[in-house]
């Protein structure tokens, strides 16, 4: 057993090193090299959500291992299986109607955040005999999706692009007049653009001197929250989860931004100085000499 | 879906090296073989693409302190590659060492040192390259390697003083902890030690003694039928004057060889067809000679390219997996002396894995046009590295701004911190909004 889980680490570790612009390539691979591990794989590593399209309603939804069954997945305007019905698994009735709700809930905070996109939620039951008891105890997904298309002809070459995609996994559990929600968030990030950099030499003429390039930053982060929260009827769900995930959201905004533009920002300056070390050992040289007058002033 | 077989699997985990971020090679090795768990059918698939990682990452290898050679680094690249040299043979340039030398890419062993020198022509420009480049390294990578190659061929090795001698020294050129090491299991090698990128002491310090003859008694002889091998001294001599005729673009007969040596247009030459200059790879004029006498000893004359191109690389790597990141930067210029351009490709690469996974990948390419002459006292390669220079600043300074950029537009545009009413969502009330739906069309 224990050897086991070592493959399962291994192949988790290696998706945490190559290059997240290539992870549903790479996942493939690892099912192919191990396909007892597959399932697990697929159930533990986000990918890219998928743009679905569901023409009974005339609207997009969002594809993801939860409301997959086979080739197929759940829409949830129609909660119909698409492209082909396979019979999977349905919410109960009660829980569908929660899931109404939720759906039309996020997507009013996908237009107040993302202003575009698409969003889908999706709840199933944790209980054997859902409906029976008076406390439920159910789990779900929020998912969001916005992709910002490669420019124009029109628009600047260096116009950046990039996709945004987040899951918010989360289980409930009734208790009385409260409940608990234990999340897990996973934001995807891809930004791109172009770079012209090139030489200015005196006399030399323009078209001589070429420069072009791309920059990608990609990656993917998970972060994990248990909150309780006060619950009086079952549409108050509706307001803790959207609370639950507009903060976790805020927070991994956060510190997606100081991580893609700060860490990566300065690891580049840390390979690289741009002013030459010898300037910056003057540099350090004058800094140390004032921090010595100073201090010998303050004395 | 049927199952691939144990080879096909083997070939998919190799190609994963390609993808593996700076300073993290040995964790995903380790990672494909813990998942393939078979080393023996694992290694061998993934000699060729670790060799390919290696070549196109830069490796820095360290060379210890060798006769009249300060310790000091050189990198592996396709660049690098001792011109003439492939497969089984491949050998690698050190060119501040003046010597050339076999790597194991499993075991990260360096072996079998021989001497390298360039002609003097393409020396003289090499080094000015090399010095300016260094200084150029040195001032901006605090932890930067720097190499400036060039694809000429070397001069031939200097004759060994006579056959017997040659015999006795050959054994020096490879001590016993070499040869155990070339010829260990790279399986075995690999299990007992993770490879690492450091290169530590595992070569003993007689293997980095260079031979004092080149090895022409090698056992090994008729394979290396690349190197030139001559027999005598006055061969030799005639090589050299050879090869300076040929410097001077000047075709002799070669009246003044022995007897017993063929005439070389009676012997097949190939009379090759001057490539387009882009090509200067297959420019390359090769007078072949087989000598009847010793027998097995196969001679080849010195081997010379047109316009050899010259690349300048840097390496800069910082690791810090206890902080969670690695970075490389990487550069390379190519010198063409026949189209009359410099051209480059900078890469730099990012990996900050602490509760995630955020890779920051670049490509840029430039080009300028090769000065043709000195100005104010400049010489033609410090030129060429002062808009290297100039070039990388540039970049450096845009990267800096794309930050920007990205963070500010293209961020935002995808999610805002917070809503237009600069309020977090007022979920009690979200019931009574209109629907995002109705917002859509009411934005529309």
């Amino acid at each position: 057993m224990a050897e086991v889980d070592l493959t399962f680490d291994s192949l988790l570790d290696l998706l945490r090193r190559l290059p997240p612009t290539r992870v549903e390539e790479n996942v493939n691979a690892l099912c192919d090299l191990a396909p007892e591990y597959a399932d697990d794989l697929l159930g533990n590593v986000d990918q890219p959500l998928k743009v679905l399209a569901d023409g009974e309603k005339g609207r997009e939804f969002l594809g993801c291992d939860y409301n997959r069954d086979g080739d197929s997945f759940r829409s949830p305007w129609s909660n119909n299986y698409l492209p082909t019905s396979t019979g999977g698994p349905v919410p109960s009735s009660r829980l569908r109607e929660l899931e109404v709700s939720l759906n039309a809930a996020f997507d009013t905070y996908r237009e107040m955040y993302f202003e575009g996109g698409i969003s889908s939620v999706y709840l199933w039951d944790l209980e054997d005999d859902p409906g029976q008891g008076k406390e439920m105890s159910f789990a779900g997904v929020v998912l969001m999706k916005k992709v910002l298309s490669t420019p124009s002809s029109d628009q600047p070459e260096t116009t950046p692009s990039g996709s945004w995609d987040s899951l918010h996994v989360f289980e409930c559990q009734e208790r009385g007049r409260s409940a608990k929600y234990k999340l897990t968030s996973t934001v995807m990030l891809v930004l791109e653009t172009k770079t012209l950099a090139k030489a200015d030499l005196k006399g030399v003429d323009e078209s001589e001197s070429k420069g072009k390039g791309d920059v990608t930053l990609s990656g993917s982060m998970t972060r994990q929250a248990e909150v309780d929260y006060p619950l009086t009827n079952s549409a108050g769900h509706i307001p803790n989860i959207g609370r639950m995930v507009e903060d976790m959201e805020i927070k991994m905004r956060n510190l997606l931004s100081s991580v893609y533009f700060g860490k990566t920002k300065d690891v580049i300056n840390e390979l690289r100085s741009q002013s030459g070390l010898e300037m910056k050992s003057k540099e350090d040289l004058l800094r140390a000499e004032l921090a010595g007058k100073l201090g010998g002033r303050r004395a | 879906m049927a199952e691939l077989s144990l080879e096909d699997k083997c070939k998919l985990a190799a190609k994963f090296v390609e993808q593996s971020p700076a300073g993290e090679i040995n964790d995903v090795i380790n990672d494909i073989r813990a998942i393939i768990n078979d080393d023996e059918a694992l290694m061998p698939q993934v000699l060729p693409t670790l060799r390919a990682y290696n070549l196109a990452q830069l490796h820095v290898v360290d060379h210890a302190a060798a006769e009249g050679v300060p310790a000091h680094s050189s990198i592996l690249s396709e660049a690098n590659i001792l011109p003439g040299t492939e497969g089984e043979n491949e050998r690698y340039v050190d060119a501040e060492g003046k010597r050339s030398f076999v790597f194991d890419h499993i075991t990260l062993a360096i072996s079998d040192y021989q001497p390298y020198e360039l002609p003097e022509e393409e020396e003289s420009f090499r080094s000015a390259l090399s010095q300016s480049l260094t200084k150029y390294a040195k001032n901006h990578f605090p932890s930067g390697q720097s190499s400036v190659s060039c694809s000429q061929y070397p001069l031939l090795p200097p004759t060994p003083p006579a056959p017997t001698s040659a015999q006795a020294s050959a054994p020096a050129s490879e001590s016993p902890s070499t040869t155990q090491l070339a010829e260990a299991d790279p399986v075995a090698e690999g299990t007992a030690e993770p490879v690492t990128d450091v290169i530590t002491e595992q070569v003993n310090e007689g293997d980095l003694e260079p031979a004092p003859t080149p090895a022409t008694g090698d056992v090994d002889v008729d394979k290396k039928d690349e190197l030139v091998r001559p027999e005598s001294l006055d061969q030799l001599d005639e090589l050299v004057e050879e090869a300076k005729e040929e410097e001077e673009g000047v075709k002799t007969p070669k009246e003044g060889t022995k007897p017993d040596v063929t005439e070389v247009d009676d012997s097949g030459k190939e009379e090759k067809v001057l490539t387009p200059p882009t090509a200067v790879e297959d420019n390359v004029e090769t007078e072949e000679q087989k000598e009847p006498v010793g027998g097995a000893v196969e001679e080849r004359k010195q081997e010379k390219i047109d316009n050899p191109i010259c690349t300048l690389e840097i390496v800069g790597n910082k690791y810090n997996p206890n902080n969670f990141w690695t970075g490389r930067w990487r550069t390379k210029w190519i010198v063409d002396k026949a189209s009359g351009q410099v051209n480059g490709d900078i890469n730099v690469d990012v990996h900050y894995y602490e509760q995630g996974n955020v890779q920051l990948a670049t490509k840029h390419s430039a080009s300028f046009p090769l000065p043709t002459e000195e100005v104010g006292g400049q010489s033609i390669a410090s030129q060429i590295v002062t808009t290297i220079s100039k070039i990388e600043t540039a970049y450096h300074l845009e990267l800096n701004d794309v930050y920007g950029e990205l963070g500010d537009k293209a961020f935002r545009a995808l999610r805002r911190a917070l809503p237009v009413t600069r309020q977090k969502m007022d979920w009690e009330k979200v019931t009574g909004y209109s629907l995002g739906s109705d917002l859509t069309k009411a934005r529309a």
